[in-house]
């Protein structure tokens, strides 16, 4: 009975040391995925919009995994107009090392094309960083005014 | 050679859980450590963390190991890990169990022209929570065997100091 107690109780010490060290593995993992994200990459801009001449505009973000371990890297976009509401979304898993880009394209007819420049929309931002098969994770939201 | 094993741990928790933090605290500039909280009850908390974990850990190293106080000592002591945990990834919020949202202003980028408030960061780390609580629940079960099995030991210790090798008064009489 005393040797079974022990034995379990070495495997109960073994367990709570393997969840810390997962534990930190995942906040490496998750904050130097998030760095690498919001960071410019040499001269290009981590995250990046283009409007093309037919009125499609594409949100891009460049995502590079520097941690340990896998990483699902998500990006969403809410766009609030008067009387409207364009959600755009686009996620990647990366391996640790891996870089990859997210595009989120929209394609905006006359009418949003001119309520958006008479009109002040309000733009939601939220940038989500999740490991160990998604079960563990940090999300950053954040609303971006401009113009003023 | 008990009472100054006492004294040493005693001593390493006040010192780690009641002067590291104050002596933090003066090195940090104004009294907010941003999401964590203020930094007055940053260390009201560690302060009292700090004296229950001196006080268990006298309590587990001075009762012997068969005994009650013993064995709550050691419980609490493993529930104020688990605790202290909660409190780290909760950012000063332990009943919020590993999910919290914390909105931090973002002056830094409103400075450099992009007009942005603040940004709502949320931590999800409920799963370790999950984990921990089980691991927990574990220790807890292995404390209550060793406990059993000391009073187990004790009771037959006690039966041997009452009954005497019965050789000795064979050889005696």
């Amino acid at each position: 009975m005393k040797a079974y107690v022990k034995v379990l109780s070495a495997l109960v010490t073994v367990t709570e040391l393997v969840v810390y060290g997962l534990f930190a593995l995942s906040i490496f993992t998750i904050v130097t995925s998030f760095a690498g994200t919001i960071t410019p990459v040499g001269d290009k801009q981590a995250f990046n919009m283009e409007v093309s001449p037919s009125g499609e505009t594409v949100f891009s973000i460049k995502v590079r995994n520097q941690g340990l371990l896998d990483t699902t890297m998500r990006f969403n976009l809410q766009l609030v107009m008067q009387g409207e509401t364009i959600e755009l979304g686009d996620s990647i898993t990366l391996k640790p090392g891996e870089e990859g880009d997210m595009k989120l394209r929209v394609s905006l007819t006359k009418e949003q094309m001119l309520r958006l420049i008479t009109q002040r929309p309000r733009l939601f931002i939220k940038i989500e960083g999740r490991t160990l098969e998604e079960r563990v994770g940090i999300s950053v939201k954040t609303e971006v005014g401009g113009g003023q | 050679m008990k009472a100054f094993k006492a004294a040493v741990g005693v001593a390493f928790y006040l010192f780690l859980f009641i002067i590291v933090p104050r002596m933090l605290a003066e090195k940090v500039p104004g009294d907010s450590l941003g999401p964590l909280g203020s930094t007055e009850t940053i260390i009201g908390y560690s302060t009292v963390i700090g004296l229950v974990l001196a006080s268990v850990y006298a309590a587990k190293t001075l009762t012997p190991k068969h005994s009650a106080i013993n064995l709550a000592a050691c419980m609490l002591s493993d529930m104020v890990g688990f605790y202290i945990f909660l409190f780290f990834v909760g950012f000063g919020e332990p009943w919020s169990f590993g999910r919290v949202e914390k909105a931090i202003p973002l002056n830094a980028i409103a400075a450099a022209g992009e007009v942005v408030s603040e940004a709502t960061i949320t931590f999800d780390f409920r799963f370790f929570v999950e984990l921990l609580a089980v691991v927990l629940a574990m220790k807890l079960v292995v404390r209550l065997l060793e406990f059993y099995l000391e009073r187990v030991e004790e009771n037959r210790r006690r039966v041997e100091r009452k009954q005497p090798d019965a050789d000795f008064y064979s050889t005696g009489s």
